[in-house]
């Protein structure tokens, strides 16, 4: 099992957001979460990477077998837990070159490996750019700030690729994305799909997940994994809406 | 040997020092509005002006030193001792004055300045001077002068060294006469590591139609340093003025301007940037003024700072003044501490909160170096800020 969540109950200020949510996720699977507005997904996924406005108050989280909740949240990517951001923040004047080699060589030198110089960073940095359809100045310009929506996105994939994580959470990756856009982005998801990597996918929407064919699709609402299924539950929730589970249950 | 205690020196005192009649004249009916300088002096509330001014000084006796050449000019406690070879330098009467300057140190500095170094700029060049301090309690008062002929790009890159001059006061300053469609760079920067020398500065630059002026400042480290700026801006001219302060221990380091727009069409931005660490302060007290007849004047002005410790203190004024109805003015002001936000958005990819904030903050201070165009220069500051990135736990 890559992560196992128990009985997660986790709060933002004052207010509780996750309410006893169980989900197991799969070495070598991919993993697809829907929900209405408000659920909890972003919260979730926060909750994982060990967002500071989110304070865990019951239940556990396991990666890899290990507690995880208490982990400092860079101590957390260090061990391959990688989460997209549904909103990426600007950082003027860091450029975005600079910021991935940093975190490719804080990685680096946590697996006690060698970092890799300005020039070996550059190509590959250049080689994955070029296959999301970005172009190289992105490189040069100061992260993520004044990219479009979809220059966004693209740049989270990139940082994905360059790090390669062991547990992918994306955030509604593919909200706001032209056709090309989704495309380069699920392109970029299928590259690295391995036995070894999980995917945790968040999205309203079929179109990613016809690309990156999903294992598990998991409901969230109000705060807890309501149902999963497999990939015809989908097909349920976009003709009768997340009404029809509620009136399940 | 001549010591003096300014701040129990009366005009008399100063006049002293100064032989030149027709100065005094100008001076004394600009300083009995201003008065002498003390804290009482508006624009030095927050400076440590009475400490500064109440030690015991040397006056410092300038000489005339043999010049020799070098790429740089280069001038030893006010004494011009080399330059290079293609540049007029000559030595003037220190009486080319601004009568309205607001700053009363600009006069009390012209008094006790006995030449001032005279530079004529008769073809578009880029010119280095550095300052060297090295005499201990010693009062170092030079003024330069500088004439940029019509049509000509002048860049001064200004560099300061001073690490012998323990508790000695400088006073300088340059007038700068910018010719019509002329463009005048003026990048500085003042680094100090260790407290050594204080330094009062005082500038004023007159822009001509159609002329540009930019300056793009520095300020590094330790000290209580004060530049006073006027700028009088003449019909569709227009300034630039960036400002870059990173302050640490018990530095007071200061930016006082006042860039006048005083016929129609003028241009002016001011962006100011503070980083202040430990026990600092700092000072940006920034007027734009637009006169009645300045017209169509666009003035834009902004200052961001980040405190990285509760004891540092940021005294932020920046200030529009109004006299014409037709204009397109902005001004801001931020003091905060880093985004949260961002730095949890590099801690989610590996990199440790420490290096994170280390990263965020040079980022925002590397913006405005990045505004510099001559890749020498930039290089030369980016490098004085990367020692800082390497020595200090910020
Ligand atoms: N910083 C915050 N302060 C207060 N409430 C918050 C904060 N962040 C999230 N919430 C609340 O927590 C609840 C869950 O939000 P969350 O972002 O996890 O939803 P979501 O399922 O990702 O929704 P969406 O599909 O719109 O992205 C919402 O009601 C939201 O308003
Ligand atoms: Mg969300």
């Amino acid at each position: 099992m890559m992560m196992e969540i128990k009985n997660l109950r986790s709060k933002i200020g004052d207010k509780e957001i996750l309410k006893g949510l169980n989900l197991n996720l799969e070495k070598g699977k991919v993993h697809a979460i829907m929900g209405p507005n408000g659920a909890g997904k972003s919260t979730l996924s926060k909750t994982i990477v060990g967002h500071y406005e989110v304070e865990v108050t019951e239940g556990d989280i396991l990666y890899k077998g290990e507690s995880i909740v208490d982990m400092e949240p860079e101590d957390r990517a260090l061990r391959g837990i990688f989460m997209s951001f549904q909103n990426p923040v600007e950082v003027p004047g860091v450029t975005n070159a600079y910021f991935l080699r940093t975190a490719v060589n804080a990685k680096r030198e946590f697996e006690g490996k060698e970092p890799l110089n300005p020039a070996e960073f550059l190509k590959k940095a250049r080689e994955y750019a070029n296959f999301l359809g970005m172009k190289p100045e992105m490189l040069n310009r100061s992260l993520n700030v004044g990219f479009s929506g979809g220059e966004k996105k693209r740049n989270e994939i990139l940082q994905m690729l360059m790090l390669e994580p062991d547990l992918i959470i994306l955030d509604e990756i593919d909200s706001g994305l032209d056709i090309d856009a989704l495309k380069a982005v699920s392109e970029g998801i299928n590259k690295i799909k391995s036995e070894d990597r999980t995917f945790l996918i968040i999205t309203h929407y079929s179109r990613i997940l016809d690309y990156v064919n999903p294992d598990y699709i998991h409901v969230l609402q109000d705060g807890k994994i309501v149902k999963t299924g497999d990939y015809s539950l989908v097909k349920v929730l976009e003709q009768e809406g997340y009404k029809a589970i509620e009136e399940e249950r | 040997m001549s010591e003096l205690i300014l701040s129990k020196t009366d005009l008399e005192g100063l006049f002293a020092f100064c032989e030149n009649d027709a100065l005094k004249a100008k001076a004394a009916l600009r300083l009995s509005k201003l008065k002498l300088p003390g804290k009482k002096t508006e624009h030095y509330r927050y400076f440590s002006i009475d400490r500064i001014l109440s030690k015991s000084y040397t006056l410092f006796k300038p000489y005339i030193a043999e010049i020799k050449e070098s790429e740089d000019v280069v001038i030893e406690n006010g004494v011009l001792l080399s330059k290079p070879k293609n540049l007029e330098i000559s030595l003037c009467d220190s009486d080319f004055v601004d009568d309205e300057h607001f700053d009363n140190v600009y006069y009390v500095n012209h008094l006790l300045s006995k030449k001032a170094i005279k530079l004529d700029i008769k073809e578009s060049m880029s010119l280095k001077i550095r300052h060297i301090f090295n005499k201990e309690n010693s009062l170092i008062p030079y003024r330069i002068f500088i004439n940029v002929d019509s049509g000509v790009e002048f860049e001064l890159y200004e560099v300061f060294e001073g690490e012998e001059a323990k508790e000695s006061l400088v006073f300088y300053g340059l007038d700068v006469n910018v010719g019509e469609r002329d463009r005048f760079d003026w990048i500085r920067v003042q680094d100090i590591e260790t407290p050594s020398y204080s330094m009062i500065a005082s500038h004023r630059v007159f822009v001509k139609d159609g002329g540009k002026f930019d300056i793009k400042s520095f300020d590094i480290g330790e000290g209580h340093i004060a530049h006073n700026l006027k700028a009088d801006l003449m019909r569709g001219s227009n300034a630039n003025a960036k400002h870059l302060i990173y302050t640490d221990k018990n530095a007071i380091r200061a930016n006082i301007t006042q860039l006048v727009h005083k016929e129609v069409e003028v241009e002016v931005s001011q962006d100011a940037r503070h980083v202040l660490k430990d026990n600092s302060t700092a000072i940006f007290d920034a007027i734009v003024k637009i006169e009645k007849d300045a017209k169509k004047a666009i003035a834009h002005q902004n200052n961001r700072s980040i405190l990285l410790n509760d004891k540092a203190y940021m005294v932020s004024k920046p200030q529009l003044e109004i006299y014409t109805d037709e204009l397109e003015a902005s001004h801001g002001s931020t003091t905060g501490t880093i985004e949260e936000e961002e730095i949890f958005y590099m801690r989610s990819r590996g990199i440790d909160r420490k290096k994170a904030r280390k990263m965020i903050i040079f980022g925002f201070m590397k913006e405005l170096i990045d505004s510099v165009e001559d890749e020498r220069i930039k290089e030369d500051i980016l490098e004085r800020f990367e020692r800082i990135y390497e020595r200090d736990d910020i």
